[in-house]
């Protein structure tokens, strides 16, 4: 009978479930998306705006992460469009799931990205989500959130995450324009 | 009485009045004042000049210039849009008063302007029903924080005129000529989970005040005037003896 006891954090690397996650379970979800059953991009967006606070200046991309191999959205029609008094707004909460392993929960709070390198404030973090552009060309661009803890599913070997609609979306083109500006 | 509107003969009076020889009513209103009054205010509000703040120059760490924007008219809305509009920042509406528009009582009766005599048609006249109140909210929607102060800032500036006292005046072309005020009297800026979201609202409440006018048919009176020519004589009044014998005599 094994010793009761937690797993070091090198023997939760080398664990059977971590393991098979980055090395099977990755490869067996990129067959999904050569299906073509995974048809939403996620992304991970990290910014910068270059005046001294959030909505000075402009706002500058830094670098974006694509989440692979493509993880599962679903329920993006959870997504509402709520009439306000001056048009009608995207409303809601939808949940990202078969995230792979490899990455930490640092890097999916934004807390850090690939090379580990810190931006400084004013910066801004959103999520993503882009259809793979079987439909528009280029399709339209939806910024979320991220509404919880990312949640590491060990038996499922993957993360869940769920994120929040947001505003102001970037333009197809990724950048990001306000109606009236001169 | 008309065969077509029976339940028109059923009005105790005449309150509308009426000309001889009968006209029909100079004009019918398509929309109402309060819409047209705020269609102004849409259109001012469209042609100023707003500016957030620039960014720092990575050179020098020196303040850029600030951006200039306007809010396009397609994204200031009189009345809650329809459906197939999207909410895009900066963003401009409009709310009613919880209460509504108070319309106040000018007078005992409504009455004519006289100096619209004919102004707006041949053989009419404005008449002066009574005066609208409304304090209604001016909503500014944005993502970020430095915009909303922008807007609110400018706003309350380009509402507050400096030579003219208690708010700005807009004639009204669409509602003959009329004037409408405009004061803002609170604002705010209301944060909630929204706000977290990139979707900020900052609020003026803004008091506008009209008076609500019909154009009637109306009849000129026609003075006449009789001059009486008295010719005046010299002799004695003459008395004339009204007593009848047998009856009683005041002057016995």
């Amino acid at each position: 009978m094994p010793k009761i006891r937690p797993l070091t954090s090198a023997e939760a690397k080398r664990s059977l479930a971590h393991r098979l996650g980055v090395k099977v379970g990755d490869k067996v979800r990129q067959l999904a998306t050569k299906f073509g059953i995974r048809p939403h991009r996620c992304f991970m967006v990290w910014g910068k705006w270059t005046g001294d606070a959030r909505g000075e200046g402009t706002f500058e991309e830094v670098t974006r992460t694509e989440l692979l191999p493509t993880p599962r959205v679903s329920s993006l029609d959870s997504v509402a469009l709520d009439p306000r008094m001056a048009g009608v707004l995207p409303m809601g909460t939808i949940r990202v799931d078969q995230v792979s392993v490899s990455y930490t929960e640092d890097q999916l709070t934004g807390l850090k990205f690939a090379g580990g390198k810190h931006i400084k404030e004013p910066f801004d973090f959103f999520y993503e989500i882009v259809e793979d552009g079987r439909g528009d060309d280029p399709p339209p661009r939806a910024r979320f959130r991220l509404s919880g803890k990312p949640f590491r599913r060990a038996g499922q070997v993957d993360w869940s995450i769920l994120l929040e609609r947001q505003s102001e979306d970037l333009d197809r083109d990724g950048v990001l324009r306000y109606e009236g500006d001169k | 009485m008309s065969e077509d509107r029976p339940f028109h003969a059923l009005i105790v009076g005449n309150p509308f009045g009426e000309v001889f020889p009968p006209r029909p009513e100079p004009t019918i209103p398509t929309s109402e004042p309060r819409a047209i009054a705020l269609e102004v205010l849409r259109g001012y509000l469209s042609e100023l000049d707003f500016s957030r703040p620039g960014g720092r120059r990575e050179s020098d760490g020196k303040r850029e210039e600030p951006i200039a924007f306007r809010v396009p008219i397609e994204n200031i809305h009189v009345e809650m849009p329809d459906n197939v509009v999207d909410l895009v920042h900066p963003s401009i509406a409009f709310e009613e008063a919880s209460n509504g528009g108070e319309h106040e009582v000018i007078g005992l009766t409504s009455y004519l302007a006289e100096s619209t005599k004919d102004k707006f048609g041949k053989g009419t006249v404005l008449q002066v029903q009574n005066g609208y109140v409304e304090n209604f909210k001016l909503w500014v929607f944005t993502d970020e924080k430095p915009m909303r102060r922008a807007m609110l800032s400018r706003l309350m500036n380009k509402l507050s005129p400096t030579e003219q006292m208690y708010g700005i005046r807009f004639r009204m072309p669409e509602y003959y000529d009329e004037m409408v005020c405009f004061t803002v009297n609170r604002s705010s800026r209301p944060d909630d989970v929204d706000s977290a979201n990139r979707r900020r609202r900052g609020m003026l409440e803004v008091e506008m005040r009209f008076n609500m006018v019909a154009l009637v048919n109306a009849a000129e009176v026609l003075q006449i005037a009789t001059t009486v020519e008295v010719e005046s004589s010299d002799e004695d009044p003459l008395v004339l003896d009204t007593r009848v014998e047998g009856l009683f005599d005041p002057l016995d």
